[in-house]
């Protein structure tokens, strides 16, 4: 783990140190193009603090070997792109219904299926929101550069415990790959779930405001029932009842909904008062970013948006930069955010920036802003 | 030593038993709980790690331990997490045949390679029970099953030897006629500092006994007939396949921990 | 804002070298840096090259389309670079593994970088070599700095070699651009 101090740093590598400096304690991993050097660092990093690491045998058993020990009370992480994130997803789900926190970075590539490995690609956006079955939400944050692969792992764990569910690093290759100076505080907040308190007995359900119920250990005498089935406060699973199944599953759905305020986080310059405001998110987002800045210095009135975490998306403030301005989506692929942002900016005020195998200059979309202004 | 009545107050959730009359699932929860009573375990050091099929159900929600009732075949994996995850834990896993073998089959020729201290307790019945009694890998060739209507074209596996081979340190099979040997290879199990695999021949009175006209009594009474202790018969060989002394992941990954300066605590 | 390419072919240490340009750059100068690596994904074979980009400005250009300053260390790569190399500001070639140049309009430097290697020790270190030169040639890049990165990125009993591998590659550019 590294000191305090500026480094040069590659973005896996930043987002390793991330999950040292929060507190990781397990990691289960499989190899995989452009995520790897998450693993690689982390094999050598992870066990001089005294955490776990293991490569597994394939990525559904990466995903579900961190679950498992999550429920030793370590906190846990799994890193991979593409194909091993869509692998992932079934135990996904079950990390979602079982209320396990944990952590899962997607080094996005670009696909579909094996695609082009070593090239950038956000194409997993709803895939990461919608890629196990059945209802949920999920949250899911976008680093854009190596200093935000530190900080937002750090935050990725301290969601996952506060919100005890599996959060998505949703980088992409842009920012695993490239270097860039990253500071390294000693001042890491960090955040732990919480525990039962004597005699709190219901580890999924509660009354509280935030619906997080304690979550115990194995090993504690609890003589827990965690299932991915529909199950009872205490974890009894109910197969049938209609009663199990709504309260379960909107419980779960709320947890992150009516807790937005605490988990949303973006970046905006000028949303509010600009004929155009450019939406990007991602290592796309720097040269958008850069865009926005030379136009406003040609005497442009160009805004900027960025989601910092992605999902629960911040559809209310998207809507409302929708109403008032034209939008420019700049993404890195076709489909990826893009259905988010339709839903919220009407379709006369929407033009789309998108981009496959590789970042932008930021003439390339500047050039593209003009057009559009 | 409890009597079965308190074996099953001490073990036993009262939920009403998911099984069909005459399965042979209650029967290796009532071995498991015996062993563990006669073993040194404290049942709060065990966690039941289990996936989707009937014998999941075993131990979910039965058992009254900590559960862990996961995806399907998935369960070695999981398992493996909450092993390395706490060393101190007694990690059980129950899985179906299609579950362990099927679907799961990597992790468990994983498991068995990493040698990593479980035991892995395949409740075999020959197919898939709880979706309606399907053709699975341990199917014998040309059975009728429900998916098999013309004969099982393919032939079985045999998942005990698989496993001895990709490297377990314990390996067995017994069948649930054999409640008391099997009482004890689960003690040796849990003594084993390492992969212990058990396979078990379960009778499933519902599907497999229906196909072949059979009860529940007639099915046991066909493995007392069809197994042999000794090993040179064409029978069915019951026993322990193998036991060897090598590695265990658990132990490998806490000591290389504290080389590197670490505390796994 | 300085844009440099450094390309070979893959194992020639161009990576490694774009990682000790940033790091000095960013660490050291203080300049807001951005470093891209780009080589084939499975196979550690073909064109490997190394993109860095600094600027005094925060930094949101992260790709380069037309470099400033190429350093290019073998043949084949200048051959498929010709396009580009007609644009550069400047070109630094390693003149043992790259003969044949072709004509530019920006400027030339060829630099025997692997023989100079060769003579020091070890051919390995013709990409540090390069980064001497290159630091001639810029007056926005600080040799000293250089020397204080590479003390740090090299296990000890490589410095020396590598010091001396700069302070060779920067004496052999006798103009500045
Ligand atoms: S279907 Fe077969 S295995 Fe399943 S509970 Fe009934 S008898 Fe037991």
């Amino acid at each position: 783990m590294k000191e305090k101090g500026e480094y040069f740093m590659e973005g896996n590598i930043a987002c390793a140190e991330g999950a040292l400096k929060a507190g990781c304690g397990f990691y289960a991993g499989y190899p995989i193009t452009p995520a790897s050097e998450v693993m690689n660092h982390l094999s050598e990093e992870l066990p001089k603090v005294g955490g776990r690491f293991i490569q597994m045998e394939d990525e559904l058993g990466s995903m579900a070997s961190i679950v498992g020990a999550s429920w030793t009370g370590l906190k846990s992480m799994t890193a991979t792109s593409g194909p091993g994130f869509s692998l992932m997803q079934e135990n996904l789900g079950y990390a979602v219904m079982t209320e396990t926190p944990c952590v899962v970075v997607n080094v996005q590539r670009a696909g579909p299926s094996t695609g082009q490995a070593t090239k950038p690609g956000t194409g997993d956006v709803m895939q990461a929101r919608f890629g196990s079955q059945g209802d949920y939400e999920l949250i899911a944050l976008s680093p854009n550069s190596v200093q935000e692969m530190f900080d937002f792992t750090v935050r990725a764990f301290n969601l996952a415990e506060r919100y005890r569910t599996p959060v998505v690093l949703l980088a992409d290759a842009g920012v695993g790959h490239m270097r860039e100076k990253v500071k390294i505080r000693e001042d890491v907040k960090t955040v732990k779930r919480r525990r039962p308190e004597e005699g709190e007995r219901e580890f999924f359900d509660t009354d509280r405001e935030d619906h997080v119920p304690p979550m115990p250990n194995f090993g504690e005498g609890e003589e827990l029932l965690v299932t991915g089935s529909t199950h009872l406060g205490d974890g009894t699973r109910d197969t049938s009842s209609f009663e199990a199944q709504d309260n379960l599953v909107r419980r779960l759905v709320d947890k992150i909904e009516d807790n937005r305020e605490d988990i949303e986080d973006w970046e905006e310059h000028h949303a509010e008062d600009s004929d155009l405001v450019v939406v990007s998110y991602g290592s796309m987002s720097r040269p958008a970013r850069g865009a926005v800045r030379k136009a406003r210095k040609e005497g442009h009135n160009v805004g900027f948006f960025r989601p910092k975490v992605i999902w629960p998306s911040p559809e209310k403030r998207l809507k409302k930069i929708g109403e008032n301005s034209k939008v420019l989506l700049a993404e890195l692929s076709l489909r990826g955010y893009r259905m988010e942002v339709e839903r919220s900016v009407p379709s006369e005020n929407l033009h789309i920036f998108d981009r496959l195998n590789s970042l932008p200059t930021v003439d390339k979309i500047y050039d593209n802003i003009k057009e559009v202004l | 030593m409890l009597k079965a009545k308190d074996i099953k107050e001490k073990y036993v959730r009262s939920h009403p038993s998911p099984f069909c009359p005459g399965c042979g699932g209650g029967m290796v929860l009532n071995s498991l709980s015996r062993a563990v009573e006669k073993s040194k375990l404290s049942k709060d050091e065990i966690v039941a790690v289990s996936g989707i099929g009937c014998a999941a159900w075993i131990p979910s929600p039965h058992w009254r331990v900590d559960t862990l009732h996961t995806t399907h075949g998935r369960a070695i994996a999981f398992a493996t997490g909450v092993k390395l995850g706490n060393q101190d834990l007694e990690v059980m896993v129950v899985s179906g045949d299609g579950d362990c073998a099927g679907i799961g089959g990597n992790h468990l020729l994983h498991g068995a390679r990493n040698n990593v201290d479980m035991n892995v307790f395949m409740i075999n019945n020959g197919l898939y029970a709880m979706t309606g009694g399907q053709v699975a890998p341990t199917t014998e060739h040309d059975e009728e099953t429900l998916t098999t209507p013309y004969g099982n074209p393919s032939s079985s596996f045999e998942a005990a030897e698989v496993v001895k081979a990709a490297g377990a340190g314990h390996v067995a099979r017994w069948t649930t006629y054999h409640m008391n040997e099997l009482i004890e290879e689960v003690e040796k199990a849990i003594e084993t500092d390492g992969f212990s695999f058990i396979e078990i021949l379960t009778q499933c009175p519902t599907r497999t006994g229906k196909k072949k006209n059979m009860s529940g009594l007639e099915m046991l009474e066909w493995y007392k007939e069809n197994t042999s202790k000794d090993q040179d018969t064409e029978k069915i060989y019951v026993g322990t396949l193998s036991k060897v002394d090598k590695p265990e992941l658990t132990e490998q990954i806490y000591r290389q921990i504290k080389e590197a300066g670490g505390d796994p605590k | 804002m300085i844009k440099i390419r450094i390309g070979g072919w893959a194992g020639q240490g161009t990576v490694r070298a774009g990682t000790i340009l940033g790091r000095s750059l960013s660490i050291e100068q203080g300049y807001h840096v951005v470093q891209q690596r780009s080589y084939s994904a499975a196979v550690r074979s073909g064109i490997a090259y190394s993109d860095v980009i600094a600027d005094k400005k925060e930094l949101d250009e992260l790709v380069i389309d037309t470099p400033n300053y190429l350093l290019v260390m073998y043949q084949n790569t200048l051959d498929e670079w010709e396009d580009t190399a007609k644009k550069v500001d400047v070109l630094i070639v390693d003149s043992s593994r790259v003969e044949n140049v072709p004509e530019i309009p920006g400027k030339i430097y060829e630099v025997p970088a692997g023989k100079i290697a060769e003579d020091i020790g070890t051919a390995k270190a013709a990409n540090v070599v390069l980064l001497g030169s290159l630091a001639r040639v810029s007056e926005k890049i600080d040799i000293d700095m250089l020397k204080k990165t590479v003390r740090e990125e090299f296990p000890e009993k490589y410095t020396e070699l590598n010091i001396e591998a700069l302070e060779k590659g920067f004496e052999e550019v006798s103009d500045r651009e």
